[in-house]
């Protein structure tokens, strides 16, 4: 694969989608699901977006008969130059999956513009490549654009102070769930939490949210 | 991340309630919701601000007589049927619980009437509460309805009720009550009528059909979680169900010839939990819906159902062997912020070796077109363009909630997907109540809210309604509803101006969230008449407007 390619995917994880440049009108969409696509250092000059609708479907929504959503993917991209530069001939649009184990090529960019296509991935990262033809399995060139599905803003709250509660002793983060038998706010600003510990006594902690 | 101004004034109005939760502790505890999900730090010992209850705590299961099976009952036009909401003794899963039924049953009895017959039902409430049945989806008298306030007074314990009951249009609807439908309905107060068609060749052959009605219900530590006497409790989500219930058994058993064609017609009567059932690879089309058929026959891969929709498909066994009955949906995980696959089984379908007769498969094969409903949809398909009668959105108001809950729900905003498909936060839903939460539609034009709204029409109006689920940014916890019109029938014309391609007629329109749906009402049937959620305690919570015709 691609070393271009995997770094870029890489990064591509740890960003949020940019704000989306403005879709063709479309009426009566109020607030339809379209991610910006943002250029790379190889294509700075170029912009777009992806919009997102369901797959046409006897209900309202269409999803596969694992649950996954069947939606259907319009990429626009703006300020895409000629691509020979970059080592290839076509622009190519793709989803994959967050860890890169799956991809699904949606297809070359009309007009190096727009392309459609269809995905069920529940997270995926869309991207434009630079591929000599219509691109095989996986991407091959380099990335020139790229966005995050909707979807891939989920937040995880593992490691957030919410849930790993106050420090006891020495003994590092102590979980709170099973350990809290009530609690009481002691101050609004700084937020305060006197936690009144299960097996007796008290612990305060400040939150830094 | 919220600011920190923004917090504290929540916080600083959660406080109250707070203090209240803590009073409560304990009082019914041992009934929460108990998943894999870590309970927010400082949620421990906080329930809902309502009274525990469950109806007919006090009785002894072994004084009641046991629920039978749903039987199916053939009703002519001018019949008669006496309908019974009582209290019964359940068995599921090997334990027993004091529920309610129809007649004794479970479902409640299935009725087949011939299409524009008229029964009459003769319905006595000998529960502990007062109640009335609503028909669903039927285009009745308006005086019928079964809106308790709206067409008529609640009928009280030990009282009677005569419902006249004409059914105009070929297909599946339900009945069940219109008051305190979290708990009556969760409890077993539903059944089925099944309209056969006037024409004979109304839908293609089948060799059988299986009338199944899809349901849920949160059973822990061998018992029933409590309803909130005084406000629905889980008034943020909905309950969800921890034990599926297909027919009121918790696994569906069916046996098939092979080569079988069998037209399922399915009901969701669960208070709030969206199904997608597959029959194990079965290959399956969707042949109708709430009010009748599709334009065109159309292959499916699953069924999505909201809770009130019903859906019609023809589904081939084609090979012997054993059929999984399934409800896999994408499941969310709040905490780790992932999407999963969840995987709920609902029963099973055995195909025996012996071949189905007659054999249906040739025109199993052919996608209908069905000429007969375009040319009825021709009528006011002039009317797919017009501009908006009526714009509905939306939303929710929250108050006085938990703080952790308020802490967390403001964090979580990155990200609301379409279909709620799972409880991903059982405790904080379980401890919400209508007291602290207000679901909203809101008219648009004049920003009247709920029962506030009150739309007129002229019979034969052709009505164009938009409904906007306000999502990310504009909602404090948005949520799908599956919002049903009472005794019309509607197309839904476009999903965020997509156009539909396969009309069918409906009466409980799924919204997903931060959509946009068109949806074109025809005013045929004169009334003062509800539009709701059908998530039972959003209803309980706020979420119905009216709208008269003329």
């Amino acid at each position: 694969m691609h070393p271009v390619f995997l770094a870029t995917a890489g990064v591509l994880l740890l960003l949020s989608s940019a704000p989306a440049a403005e879709p063709a009108s479309h009426a009566p969409v109020l607030e339809p699901d379209t991610i910006g696509l943002i250029g790379t250092a190889r294509a700075t000059g170029a912009r777009g977006f992806v919009r997102i609708t369901s797959t046409p479907a006897p209900f309202v929504m269409s999803v596969a008969a694992n649950g996954d959503p069947r939606l259907e993917l319009e990429f626009v991209v703006n300020g895409l130059l000629d691509p020979t530069p970059l080592g290839g001939d076509t622009y190519v649009a793709w989803v994959a999956s967050p860890q890169l184990d799956v991809y699904e090529r949606i297809g070359p960019l009309e007009s190096h513009a727009r392309a459609r296509g269809s995905t069920t991935l529940p997270k995926w990262l869309a991207i434009v490549t630079v591929e000599n033809g219509p691109g095989g399995e996986k991407p091959s060139g380099p990335i020139v654009a790229h966005g995050l599905s909707p979807s891939g803003r989920l937040q995880s709250f593992q490691g957030h102070e919410l849930f790993n509660g106050p420090k006891i002793g020495d003994a590092g983060q102590t979980p709170l769930p099973r350990t809290i038998e009530s609690w009481q706010i002691v101050n609004d600003q700084p937020l305060t939490i006197r936690y009144h510990l299960a097996g007796g006594g008290t612990v305060t902690r400040t939150a830094t949210w | 991340m919220v600011r920190a101004a923004t917090l504290c004034a929540l916080l600083a109005c959660a406080a109250p309630l707070a203090a209240q939760h803590d009073q409560h502790a304990g009082a019914d505890g041992r009934h929460r919701m108990s998943r894999d999900n870590p309970m927010l730090p400082g949620m421990r010992g906080i329930v809902p601000p309502v009274t525990p209850w469950l109806p007919g705590a006090g009785i002894d299961p072994s004084t009641l007589p046991a629920a039978q099976p749903r039987q199916l009952v053939e009703l002519a036009d001018g019949d008669t049927l006496r309908l019974e909401a009582r209290f019964v003794r359940r068995s599921i899963g090997g334990r027993s619980f004091v529920m309610y039924g129809f007649n004794g049953q479970y479902p409640g009895p299935l009725l087949r009437v011939p299409q524009a017959a008229t029964v009459v039902i003769d319905f006595h409430n000998a529960i502990d509460q007062p109640s009335t049945v609503h028909w669903h989806g039927v285009r009745l008298d308006n005086r019928f309805d079964g809106v308790p306030d709206v067409t008529q007074p609640e009928v009280p314990p030990g009282q009677s009720f005569r419902y006249e009951v004409h059914f105009p249009d070929a297909g599946i609807y339900w009945y069940h009550p219109h008051v305190r439908e979290d708990v009556q309905q969760d409890l077993g107060l539903y059944g089925n009528m099944l309209v056969t068609p006037a024409a004979t060749d109304y839908y293609g052959p089948a060799n059988r059909e299986e009338v199944i009605m899809l349901d849920d219900i949160v059973i822990e530590a061998d018992t029933l979680v409590h309803y909130g006497r005084e406000a629905p409790n889980y008034a943020l989500m909905g309950r969800f169900g921890t034990t599926m219930l297909v027919n009121g058994e918790p696994h569906y058993h069916l046996q098939v010839a092979r080569g079988e064609v069998v037209r399922f017609y399915i009901t969701n009567v669960a208070n709030t939990r969206i199904f997608n059932l597959s029959f194990g690879g079965a290959r399956m089309k969707v042949v109708g819906s709430d009010v009748g058929k599709f334009e065109r026959e159309q292959w499916i891969e699953s069924v999505l159902i909201s809770p009130a929709e019903r859906y019609i498909v023809d589904v081939r066994f084609d090979e012997p062997g054993t059929f999984a009955v399934q409800n896999r949906v994408q499941g969310l995980d709040h905490f780790m912020g992932e999407l999963y696959s969840e995987t709920w089984e609902l029963g099973m379908v055995e195909v025996s070796a012996s071949a189905a007769t007659p054999d249906h498969r040739a025109a199993f094969e052919i996608l209908r077109e069905n000429h007969d409903v375009v040319a009825e949809i021709d009528r006011v398909r002039p009317f797919f363009e017009r501009s908006p009668d009526h714009e509905l959105r939306l939303n929710v108001r929250a108050g006085n909630l938990p703080t952790p809950m308020v802490a967390f729900m403001s964090l979580d905003t990155a990200y609301f997907r379409p279909l709620e498909l799972n409880d991903a936060m059982p405790d904080m839903n379980w401890v919400t109540t209508g007291r602290e939460i207000t679901w909203i539609l809101r008219d648009a034009a004049t920003g009247a809210e709920n029962m506030d709204i009150h739309w007129r029409f002229r019979r034969g109006d052709v009505v164009k309604i938009r409904i906007h689920n306000e999502g990310k940014g504009r909602s404090f916890h948005p949520m799908s509803h599956p919002i049903h019109f009472h005794g019309q029938r509607l197309l839904v014309l476009s999903v965020d101006g997509v156009p539909n391609p396969n009309l069918v007629w409906k009466d409980t329109i799924l919204i997903p969230v931060g959509r946009t749906v068109d949806l074109l009402m025809e005013a045929s049937n004169p009334g003062t008449w509800m539009m709701h959620c059908h998530i039972a305690e959003h209803l309980g919570a706020g979420m119905m407007g009216l709208f008269t015709v003329e």
